[in-house]
This record gives C-alpha cells, sequence and structure tokens, in this order.
C-alpha cells in the first residue's frame, strides 16, 4: 500500500530561500539531510537526549529529531552549514578550533548552534550560563571545559570586534 | 511516514473543529517532545496531528485581578523568562528552568506536560501547590476544573476528544507567601525525575496560614500530602517543624520500584526534598 503524501516546503534555510515538494510526515532532521543534503545536522540518539541534532528555528535552539517538518514551513532554520563559511567561520567555529574544544566532531554542529543562541540571547554568559546552555548536548571526547571555554573565547571575540 | 496529515490550527476553533471532525484518529501536537517519541517508535499510531503551537492566545501569560492566567502552550522558555511568574509563582520558573535542558526548555510547553500526565511530569507538582484549575475548550463550549480532577490517574486525563486545554489559572502568590519546586533526578540536565516536591507557603504573623504540598513521581499520580498540610498548619515555621512535614509526606506516598529508583529510596528522598522545598519557600516570603 503507497499512502505517501507529499507537500510543498516552503521556509528560509540558512537565509535562502525554499521551496520544495516532498515526502511529508517526516521529521525535521530527515527533511535538512535526505532532501536539502545539510549533513551537518547530525543524529545521535534519534530521541532528544544527545543534542546533536540542535538546529536553530527562528533562532531558537531546538532537536531537529523531534520536530515534525511541517513545523518549519513558513519560518526560518539555521544550520551549521548557515553560521559561518570555510573562509569566514562565525567567531565560535574559531574559537573551537583556537581552544580544542573539537575532538570527533560529532557533536559539535550541534554543541555551536547551543552556543549561537546563547551568545545571541546573552552577549555575556557567565560560566555557570554556559554550562547551562549547553547541557542539552552531550560530548563524549573533550569532558566540555574546552568547549566551555570555546564558547567564552566566543564572547570575548565578538564583543571586541 | 510517522503521520499522514499535518494541520496547523490558526486559532481555538479552527483546531476543534479538526478535532471533532476527525474523532479519534487526530492528536493535538505542542512542542512534540513526548508524542515525536512516541511516533518514532510506532509510525502511524495517528494519522493526523493538529499543530497548535502558533496560536498566539494559547501562548500568553497574563494576570487578571488576582489570577495568573497561563496559556497552554506557553513554553518552558517563555514560562523561564516570564518576569510576572518570577514574582508571582516563581515555582514554575525554578522547574521550568530544570526540565530537560535549553532546547527541550525551547520547544516543550506546560500543556504538554499536564496532557502527557507522566507522574514524574515536573508542570504537576507546582499546578497542585498553587491550586490550579485547567480551562478546556471543546466542541459544546468551555468547562474548567481544578487539576486533581483532570489528572484521573497514569497517564490518563478527563478531556474528551474534542477539547483543547487551552489555559492552566490560579491566585497569583501575594507578599506574605512564597514558593519552591525542588526536583531530585540523576543529574542536573536532561533528567526525569525521581522525586520532585513543590511547596507553597504563606506565613502570617509568625505562623503557617497556607501550606500547600505536592510531590511527584511518588504513586500513580501526583499527591497532595495532607497530613504534612495538616501539621504546618498554625505553627511557627521552623527546620524542625519541616523536618516532621517531611516524615509525614513519607506516610502519604504510594512509590514503586522501578528503573530509576527504589520504592524505599524514593521514599527517603521524598521527605528530604520534602524539607528542602518548604524551607526554600520560607525564604522566598
Amino acid at each position: 500500500m503507497d499512502d505517501t503524501n507529499y507537500i510543498t516546503m516552503e521556509l528560509t534555510v540558512n537565509g535562502r530561500r525554499v521551496s520544495k515538494h516532498c515526502r511529508s510526515g517526516r521529521r525535521l532532521i530527515d527533511f535538512l539531510r535526505d532532501d536539502l543534503n545539510l549533513m551537518g545536522v547530525k543524529e545521535g540518539c534519534g530521541e532528544g537526549e544527545c543534542g546533536s541534532c540542535t538546529v536553530l528555528l527562528d533562532g531558537k535552539a531546538v532537536l531537529s529529531c523531534l520536530t515534525p517538518m511541517e513545523k518549519a514551513i513558513g519560518h526560518e532554520v539555521i544550520t551549521i552549514e548557515g553560521i559561518g563559511s570555510a573562509n569566514r567561520l562565525h567567531p565560535l567555529q574559531e574559537a573551537i578550533i583556537e581552544e580544542g574544544g573539537i575532538q570527533c566532531g560529532f557533536c559539535t554542529p550541534g554543541m555551536i548552534m547551543s552556543g549561537v543562541e546563547l551568545l545571541a540571547r546573552n552577549p555575556h554568559p557567565d560560566r555557570a550560563e554556559i554550562i547551562a546552555a549547553i547541557s542539552g548536548n552531550l560530548c563524549r571526547c573533550t569532558g566540555y571545559q574546552k568547549i566551555v571555554r570555546s564558547i567564552e573565547q566566543a564572547a570575548q571575540k565578538m564583543s571586541s570586534s | 511516514m510517522l503521520y499522514k496529515k499535518y494541520y496547523v490550527a490558526q486559532n481555538i476553533e479552527d483546531a476543534v473543529q479538526i478535532l471533532a471532525g476527525s474523532k479519534d484518529s487526530a492528536r493535538l501536537i505542542a512542542g512534540g517532545t513526548d508524542l515525536l517519541l512516541q511516533l518514532n517508535a510506532q509510525p502511524g499510531l495517528v494519522s493526523t496531528l493538529v499543530d497548535i503551537s502558533s496560536v498566539g492566545a494559547l501562548r500568553e501569560i497574563s494576570q487578571q485581578d488576582g489570577k495568573i492566567h497561563i496559556g497552554a502552550a506557553a513554553t518552558y522558555a517563555q514560562i523561564r523568562q516570564s518576569e510576572l511568574l518570577a514574582r508571582k509563582a516563581f515555582l514554575l520558573v525554578e522547574a521550568s528552568r530544570q526540565i530537560g535542558a535549553n532546547q527541550i526548555q525551547n520547544m516543550g510547553t506546560i500543556g504538554g506536560n499536564v496532557a502527557n500526565a507522566s507522574p514524574a511530569g515536573d508542570m504537576l507538582p507546582c499546578l497542585y501547590a498553587l491550586d490550579a484549575w485547567v480551562n478546556l475548550h471543546g466542541a459544546e463550549g468551555s468547562r474548567s476544573l481544578p487539576i486533581s480532577d483532570f489528572i484521573k490517574g497514569y497517564r490518563q486525563i478527563d478531556r474528551k476528544p474534542d477539547e483543547i486545554i487551552v489555559s492552566f489559572s490560579f491566585n497569583a502568590l501575594e507578599s506574605e507567601s512564597g514558593s519552591a519546586f525542588v526536583k531530585f533526578g540523576a543529574r542536573k540536565a536532561q533528567a526525569i525525575s525521581i522525586v520532585n516536591a513543590a511547596a507553597v507557603l504563606t506565613v502570617q504573623q509568625g505562623k503557617v496560614k497556607v501550606a500547600r504540598l505536592a510531590l511527584g513521581s511518588v504513586a500513580p499520580t501526583v499527591v497532595r500530602s495532607r497530613s504534612a498540610e495538616a501539621l504546618l498548619q498554625n505553627q511557627q515555621p521552623s527546620a524542625e517543624l519541616f523536618q516532621q512535614a517531611g516524615e509525614r509526606a513519607r506516610g502519604d506516598i504510594q512509590p514503586i520500584d522501578d528503573i530509576r529508583a527504589s520504592a524505599a529510596f524514593r521514599r527517603h528522598i521524598a521527605g528530604v526534598i520534602t524539607s528542602r522545598a518548604l524551607s526554600k519557600a520560607l525564604e522566598r516570603i
């Protein structure tokens, strides 16, 4: 039985208007990865525990594995691909490299999205606020200290630039 | 395919009509943090989703006269950041900070937490301690009932298939009152409560005038510890009194053994966090 439904996904992704006729009834992460080829959106647990799939929906960090794709219609999604480019990194991406806040890299996109949201709503977070902001992002490599320092350094870079 | 159809409701009537027209095959979705877990595990469990999260009227947090109203689709992040609630019902702010982590707080809603009716839901003991009412709207009109009547049992609520939880309402806590929510979980973030406790305390002329104490994850539904409340009535607040209240609370609950903790451990912790919640509530008066 083929009961597949189709819809047109009209939304803004990483600053670009997108209009895509595609299968409905899926998770936002599947639409971003399978239809838009945005492979920076990682699926870790698929259960809302690990934060690897974090994207910004209208500027707020959400879990794309627990978001029905239709929720994004008419809205703005930003993924790791949309916050900087290879030639022009986001200050938090620079800081992650400089502080060594990355090892295997799997948690990094989600971690950066949480950091970017934090710095947008609170440009001068203290250590406790940074830890609270990334408490929904699990990293099994670095032990978090270097990631926290990266966000601290990014806050400094962004306020002095 | 996780579901077949997805409607984004524009207003409350719109959502009620879709629900009434599709009977049991439709489910409401707000943040989706609980529902998507169920759908990911069991695709096709529900054919139609009705998204109410963009209905503005369902997201308002306001005060009218002495009553606070919280729209059912208000997110934990909204509650966490509400200055009104920080002054008039701080325990909800305290609980919202501790649910999941930032992403879940951006997505999940107070109405979803209540509708899910998990014994471990963190909004529930707060609403019990506030003596909150649940306001519903459906095809046959509106009705309101106390939270303790709305929650009928383990994951069971008194809601007709065409009804929507519109809001929660309760008396604002005034200057002689304080409130607190204490969560005991395996870690500070992303943890389901092993036991949680909510307290509202009003003290006048040095004596406890109102004490409302609710515990979660200690029975099929939230438990109001009536014997602890009775003990506190008209007494002078003290650490010793709060400890005795904790003892009483241990007698009012029916915890179970499960993967998160044993019944004996839960009973012990329930007493500890009861007295902690009371002490914090007192400090905030």
